[in-house]
């Protein structure tokens, strides 16, 4: 799972579920997060549909498209979770401080 | 703008995407571009969406990879480039002088046209001015009661200023310098919204007569004249020799409908004197209120002029004949340039259609030099998509390249165009390269390469490739398809260029006939400068008449001067006086014209000699026609046949204004006609004042030019001898427009030639471009058809009947496009119709000359080929075989 998979899943399972959503909250260009919500959505990840007609026209906008965690997605973003956590954990360690840039990868 | 060029860049990108899937994605991105966009993006960030989103949608199309696959892939198309630079050279060359051209000419549409002007909320802003119609004028001044009543009465308005031109000596910290000048009513700043950089506008009580002078400088004289000095706001200042208050500077580029003023002063309003309705000499500009339309202020300008019979009287001035309008301030500046620049749009545009046009021949043609590679690559294991991604990224390159290239070039030739642009082109300071150009060049750009890098990925179908294979890959095919299709592009490009060809030689001819308008005089070994006298130094008309005679007097004893005239307006172009003006005995009827003479010219009697304006009938002005004579004056041929059609003006008699205070003057000679509103407008009535009478009259006015005839040689080398002759005897008194009659007619006509010159060049190109693609169609087919041709030598056919043959085809494809070429050019040479002078728009010598050039560069596109083509050695071809 890339970094960028585990970003997006988390920011699904944080009830993020719209593209330029998902791309606001995890600073994520639109080059990688459509890809990424395509991808999921083949391998059944995710599910999506366009949010119904009227409450569209009712906020004046267009039709949106919405995004949610299948059953099997939501394990995904768990372990995403999990790995985002022992990021940050390296980072507050200050793992990458000390060890530079040979710990870029992990 | 913006929103139109994202919604095309979305339609481009999805179209990238597989079919399958296409609408989804479109749906979906248009909804997430339109929430970032209200979310108050900015345009960096949705650019980068965009960019991301063709990045996303290349990913569908192509599969994933990663941006180190990316990466290799880029360094193999730019090698693969560098490996054929001719082709490369070519193919970046024509983009980037298609993109270039495009950009530049769409940033200065952009900058002149489109874009907003530069005051808060501009699109509320109007210009008020009123017609005569029974005398023709339209777009004419407004006077101070008819001002003062619009701005009292009128509730469509949230305010309404109002100015006058002029010009001023301004003494700054070193030569005096006389610069253009606005007499502007203190609320006109605030109607239009823009805050002084420095210090403040007037006060309204500053704004009455009698007031002491106070100034507002533009930014510009303000660094020139007095070296950006922080502390200006608050020094007292000579204008026009009275002592003046800076009270504010103007931020850069602030001006008023492209008046250019230096220089802002209080219009001085006397707001208890209702009385001068005739004395029209104002321009306003009013701010409509919030959610007012410009037809409903229209409404009320109209009701507002028909009541004003009850306040003035059945004179003159009546709703019928004297309407009020308005006109938006945008529209009002760019209005009368619009045609022409979206005509250079236009033109431009077809450049770069026909550069896509040689690109994509150039593509197609080395896709089929690429059919062994394709096929190989293929058999080897290559999927169809690596190699539509690695024909994919060669074309964006490509595009890229051009695109830069193209950008270069932009910059360039903007900074080109507003040197050589003429001075009235408004806005032009303005212009720059802006992010929605940038974006537009872009788009073109990849939008090129992706349709026709992609041309070679055909070859690596399944049936190609065993085909190629077999073939041994020794020699390429191209299928009756391709062939109509390159067919195809050469008749486009052939039919482009000869519009554009037809269109240039309209505008040349018209340019011709412009510079061969007779002005009326003889231009030739003229030099001229205008002084203004102020009233500081020059209080009485004697003061200024005897200032006059000396400068002529000095001047005359000079060596190389033949004459010296001094005369108040130069020709040819100068604003309309439209004086009213009472014939003795004119009896006036519904069917009479107005009498109201356009241009009053006071000279002094050495004019008509020095113009050479020849004298029709009577005598010209002599030295003794002054205060002890007769008072006289002379007319053109034009007032004569007017006002005394079939018989003789000399004695008639006739007087400035209707007042008793004014004696008659009898007409004693008619001239010949002088242009005084333009080469390429009739010429108006004109009458003519003799200085040292008619100032002692009434008062000289004290802008006077001056005249000087040379002997023969450069006018130019006079110009130190007219210095001195001024400065001798007043130093602190600024020459303007020192400069030749020759250079006088070329300001004339700097805008026609400013589009002649750029439609002719785009013409030039478009020539060129379409020549490179016959030209290289025709190499092509030759070498495709090496063999056939070897063995039609072989066999016996003659170098001449080979020639003629290749010749014959080429030819044929490009008389198609010289057919299509005339219909459109007669379908559209009548947009051009607006700019012409005096030629139609179907003119035959156009219409001759622009397909006989075509017809000879599409035989030399072809002539070279075809010549080849008799050198093939049929042994070499056979021994293939």
């Amino acid at each position: 799972m890339t970094h960028a998979t585990a970003l997006i899943l988390q920011a699904l399972a944080t009830d993020h579920r719209h593209g330029f959503q998902i791309m606001e909250v995890t600073g994520l260009p639109s080059g990688t997060v459509y890809p990424v919500l395509r991808r999921l959505e083949r391998e059944t990840a995710v599910e999506s549909e366009w949010e119904d007609a009227e409450s569209a026209s009712a906020a004046g906008r267009r039709q949106r498209r919405t995004y949610r965690l299948t059953t099997s997605g939501q394990l995904l973003a768990e372990r995403a979770r999990q790995r985002l956590a022992n990021t940050r954990k390296l980072l507050s360690d200050g793992a990458l401080g000390t060890a530079g840039p040979g710990m870029g990868g992990a | 703008m913006t929103q139109a060029l994202f919604r095309a860049w979305l339609h481009l990108v999805s179209a990238v995407v597989p079919a399958g899937e296409r609408s989804r994605w479109r749906d979906e991105w248009h909804a997430d571009i339109e929430d970032v966009h209200a979310s108050g993006a900015s345009f960096g960030e949705l650019l980068a969406l965009m960019i991301g989103l063709a990045g996303a949608a290349l990913h569908f199309r192509f599969g994933g990879m990663t941006m180190d696959g990316w990466m290799k892939e880029l360094v193999h198309a730019v090698r693969g480039l560098l490996r054929r630079p001719a082709f490369a050279l070519v193919a970046v060359g024509t983009l980037g002088l298609g993109i270039g051209a495009n950009t530049a000419i769409f940033s200065v549409v952009n900058g002149v046209v489109l874009e907003p002007l530069p005051y808060p909320e501009s699109e509320e802003l109007v210009l008020l001015t009123t017609s005569f119609t029974g005398m023709g004028f339209d777009h004419f001044w407004v006077s101070p009661p008819e001002y003062m009543q619009v701005s009292e009465q009128m509730r469509s308005f949230e305010s309404v200023g109002a100015f006058s031109t002029s010009e001023a000596s301004i003494g700054g910290d070193e030569q005096p310098e006389r610069v253009a000048a606005a007499a502007v009513s203190w609320q006109l700043f605030e109607t239009l919204g823009v805050a002084p950089g420095l210090g403040r506008y007037f006060a309204e009580e500053e704004d009455v007569p009698g007031a002491a002078p106070v100034a507002v400088l533009s930014h510009e004289l303000w660094r020139r004249s007095f070296g950006g000095d922080p502390g200006i706001v608050g020094r007292t200042i000579d204008v026009d020799g009275e002592a003046t208050t800076v009270v504010g500077v103007m931020p850069a580029h602030f001006d008023i409908d492209e008046a250019a003023a230096d220089i802002w002063v209080p219009l001085g309003l006397d707001w208890t004197n209702r009385n001068n309705f005739g004395s029209h000499y104002l321009y306003l500009v009013g701010r409509l209120r919030q959610g007012t339309s410009v037809a409903t202020a229209a409404r009320e300008l109209d009701t507002l002029v028909r009541g004003w019979t009850d306040v003035v009287g059945t004179g003159h001035i009546s709703a019928d004949n004297h309407p009020l309008s308005l006109i938006s301030l945008q529209e009002e500046v760019v209005g009368d340039v619009r045609p022409a620049l979206l005509v250079l749009l236009g033109a431009v545009g077809f450049v770069l259609l026909i550069a896509c046009a040689n690109v994509a021949n150039l593509l197609m043609a080395r896709a089929q030099d690429r059919q062994k590679e394709v096929a190989v690559r293929a058999a080897m294991g290559a999927g169809r998509g690596r190699l539509l991604r690695q024909f994919l990224t060669e074309g964006v390159v490509l595009a890229l390249a051009g695109g830069i290239l193209g950008t270069v070039l932009a910059v360039l030739s903007l900074n080109v165009l507003r040197a050589v642009s003429p001075g009235d082109l408004p806005r032009i300071t303005e212009v720059d390269l802006d992010g929605t150009v940038l974006l537009f060049t872009t788009a073109v750009a990849i939008a090129t390469g992706v349709l026709f890098g992609l041309a070679p990925a055909r070859y690596a179908g399944p049936a190609d490739l065993a085909k190629t294979l077999r073939d041994g890959g020794t020699r390429s095919t191209s299928s009756s398809g391709q062939r109509r299709l390159r067919s195809l592009l050469v008749i486009s490009e052939t039919a482009l260029a000869l519009i554009l060809a037809v269109g240039a030689g309209l505008m040349i001819r018209s340019f011709g006939v412009l510079n061969s308008v007779e002005p009326g005089f003889e231009p030739e070994g003229l030099l001229t400068f205008q002084l203004y006298l102020p009233p500081a130094t020059y209080p009485d008309t004697e003061d200024q008449l005897d200032f006059q005679r000396l400068v002529i007097e000095s001047l005359s004893a000079e060596p190389g001067v033949r004459r010296v005239a001094a005369m108040s307006g130069l020709p040819p172009v100068r604003s309309l006086n439209a004086n009213d003006t009472q014939f003795e005995g004119f009896v006036t009827t519904q069917d009479s014209p107005p009498q109201n003479v356009d241009f009053y010219q006071s000279i002094t009697h050495d004019y008509l000699a020095t113009m050479e304006i020849d004298i029709v009938e009577g005598r010209g002005f002599e030295q003794t026609d002054d205060m002890g004579g007769i008072p006289v004056a002379l007319v053109n041929e034009t007032l004569a046949n007017r006002y005394f059609p079939g018989e003789s003006a000399i004695g008639r008699r006739l007087r400035p204004g209707f007042s008793d205070d004014v004696p008659f003057l009898e007409i004693v000679g008619v001239v010949e006609d002088v242009k005084q509103a333009g080469l390429d407008a009739p010429v108006g009535t004109e009458l003519y004042f003799h200085y040292p009478q008619t100032a002692l009259l009434w008062g000289a006015p004290r802008t006077v030019n001056f005249i000087v005839a040379t002997e023969g040689g450069d006018p130019t080398a006079l110009a130190p001898v007219v210095r001195r002759a001024v400065w001798d005897r007043d130093g602190s008194l600024p020459i303007s427009g020192l400069r030749t009659m020759t250079e006088v007619m070329g300001a004339a006509t700097s805008r026609q030639r400013f589009l002649t010159t750029l439609l002719a060049g785009f013409a030039g190109l478009a020539l060129l471009l379409a020549a490179v693609g016959t030209y290289g169609v025709m190499t092509y087919t030759v070498s495709q058809r090496g063999r056939e041709l070897g063995i039609r030598m072989a066999i016996g056919a003659q170098a001449s009947s080979v020639k003629r043959m290749v010749m014959a085809e080429g030819l044929r494809v490009a008389a198609v496009g010289l057919v299509l070429g005339v219909a459109g050019a007669w379908a559209l040479t009548g947009i051009l119709d607006s700019l012409l002078f005096g030629i139609d728009a179907r003119d035959p010598v156009s219409f001759l000359v622009g397909p006989s050039l075509l017809a000879l560069v599409a035989v030399l596109a072809c002539w070279v080929p075809a010549r080849r083509a008799t050198r093939v050695d049929p042994v070499v071809v056979l021994r293939e075989e």
